[in-house]
């Protein structure tokens, strides 16, 4: 089980060298094929700019998609360069979300930043949430700051028995059964009348897809729940984060649930979600 | 890639044999583990009635259930004998709908029927809510029918949203064993430069799957009749498809193609959301 077909969001920022280096590591190991892509908008006027104003905000915006298209290109060169590996180009034209959900449905995972630099102002907001909860593909999100050479060796799988962190569970197969250790944290296990231990029926399920998991439970107050599980993870030296992505879709924007909302904010370490 | 965890819904409605038979067959080709899972609610005590609640209405209450789970078991021990697969037998107490999403959220793949009205016995409840609750694909096996081979002619239907790409990468270890697949997609974008259905097709072959692509239209009220019809004309044995729905209190409201499959599936259907 491996994943064959990576998709990569370039965004000319100063977050997509790192992003780059995941993704290219990710289809080191999984011998995968690696897409970079990157979005360019359609022009958009608005209010009043005279005769002939419109024309030249028109210009001026094509101008800085063009301009940011050429730097994201320029940074998928160098990571050819540095990986020794092929990425596929792809630029884009179209409403910058809507048309990363799109080819992220054809993708087994795709590796967008954390974003919210305030130096880099033309990330592109919401992107996290709109592929985890949008694609129906598993979201790998690499913190806006800081390198992440290794990814998938100490994996810290957050477990809470919901539909999300099923879909989570399952969508890390290919990277669990290659890790060196999993450990599964169970927040907030039922306690009364449950027999079996906190997490040890994931546990055996993995077992069943080769992956050797270690199980802990923990009870924490809900406000506390996310703090926890970053806190864990810093504990572990964990290199990558397993959760599920909570939320419901309103309109076209998604309301994310508070845990989901925290360890996108505050992550400290990739994280894959899945809705 | 394989389905190493397969678990089957066990009951003693008129359609467990079926569904117990492609859940085997499935567990074979993937040497998968087979769970068959029975959920008894606990008895019902009318609050109202506390104390003075006749023990005689509980023990009856509890005698039928003893009996349904008799006859679940055996019912399992039955297609065990047929296929030559071992089930491993789950029975367990609680409320009928929770505690069966939980043991699927332990499952790569979970085997359900139909459900309908004529089907006596069937909690067709228990489908909806595994299609919109588990985080796992449903197998949805039609309540009548012979179904000797599931997965060797596969119809996926893709339309470009989150749950047919959900369907299709929940679909690869059938897909990737399959002798042929076609990917229909019904009503593709006027106005793309791209053939329809391509771009998956070219997905799918990274896993290995040779998928052929086709496209057709259907007014919106006959896409499922549209969908059924090609599955007939080219031997299916298998559709993939996205579900799509929302809750709404204690009922989930199914879009149009999908309640349409859920009531008239000639097939079985691998359904994810």
């Amino acid at each position: 089980m491996a994943f064959k077909d990576i998709l990569v969001y370039v965004d000319a920022t100063a977050t997509a060298p790192a992003c780059l280096s995941v993704a290219t590591n990710l289809a080191e190991t999984h011998d995968a094929h690696l897409t970079a892509l990157h979005v360019s908008p359609p022009p958009f006027v608005m209010g009043d700019f005279g005769p002939g104003g419109a024309a030249e905000v028109i210009r001026w915006q094509e101008e800085q998609t063009r301009q940011l298209a050429a730097r994201a290109e320029q940074q998928v060169a160098e990571a050819r360069q540095r990986s020794g590996r092929d990425i596929e180009w792809r630029r884009a034209a179209g409403e910058i979300l809507p048309t990363i959900r799109l080819h992220g449905h054809y993708a087994d995972i795709v590796v967008v930043s954390q974003g919210g630099r305030e130096d880099e102002p033309v990330s592109v907001d919401l992107l996290p949430e709109t592929v985890a909860m949008g694609c129906g593909r598993p979201a790998l999100i690499v913190p806006a700051y800081g390198k992440y050479p290794q990814l998938g060796d100490r994996v810290l799988v957050a477990w809470n028995r919901t539909r999300e962190a099923a879909r989570a569970v399952h969508d890390a197969l290919p990277i669990l059964t290659r890790a060196r250790t999993v450990q599964i944290l169970e927040v907030n296990p039922p306690s009364g009348g449950e027999p079996h231990i906190a997490g040890a029926d994931v546990a055996l399920h993995l077992a069943r897809h080769g992956v050797k998991a270690e199980v802990e439970a923990a009870t924490v107050s809900d406000i506390d729940t996310a703090a926890t599980i970053l806190s864990r993870a810093a504990d572990l030296g964990s290199d990558l984060l397993v959760m599920g992505a909570y939320g419901h879709s309103r309109l076209r924007e998604f309301t994310l649930g508070g845990v989901t909302r925290h360890v996108l904010k505050h992550m400290t370490l990739p994280v894959l979600m899945s809705h | 890639m394989s389905y190493k965890d397969i678990l089957v819904i066990a009951d003693d409605a008129k359609s467990a044999p079926i569904r117990l038979d492609v859940a085997a067959a499935l567990a074979s080709a993937h040497g998968g583990h087979l769970v068959a899972l029975h959920v008894h609610e606990r008895p019902y005590l009318p609050a109202e009635l506390g104390q003075g609640f006749p023990a005689a209405m509980v023990d009856w209450q509890e005698s039928v259930m003893r009996e349904h789970a008799r006859n679940a078991k055996n019912a399992v021990e039955a297609a065990q004998r047929r296929s030559g697969s071992t089930f491993e037998w789950r029975e367990t107490e609680g409320e009928a709908i929770s505690t069966t999403l939980l043991h699927s959220r332990y499952a790569d793949l979970v085997v359900s029927s139909q459900g309908r009205a004529e089907d006596e016995g069937y909690d067709d409840y228990v489908t909806e809510e595994l299609i919109m609750g588990s985080g796992r694909p449903t197998l949805v096996v039609p309540s009548y029918g012979k179904f000797p081979t599931v997965g060797e002619r596969v119809l996926v239907a893709w339309n470009r949203t989150r749950e047919a790409a959900r369907a299709v990468h929940d679909a690869l270890p059938i897909l990737t064993r399959a002798k042929a697949v076609r990917i229909m997609e019904i009503n593709p974008d006027r106005g793309d430069t791209h053939v329809a259905g391509a771009d998956i097709a070219l997905h799918l072959a990274r896993h290995g799957v040779k998928a052929e692509a086709g496209s057709t239209s259907a007014e919106d009220i006959k896409a499922g009749d549209v969908l059924l019809s090609r599955a007939a004309d080219l031997g299916a044995d298998l559709i993939v498809m996205g579900a799509y729905g929302h809750s709404r209190l204690r009922e989930y409201a199914f879009s149009g193609m999908t309640l349409h499959l859920l009531r008239h599936m000639t097939v079985p259907v691998l359904m994810s959301h």
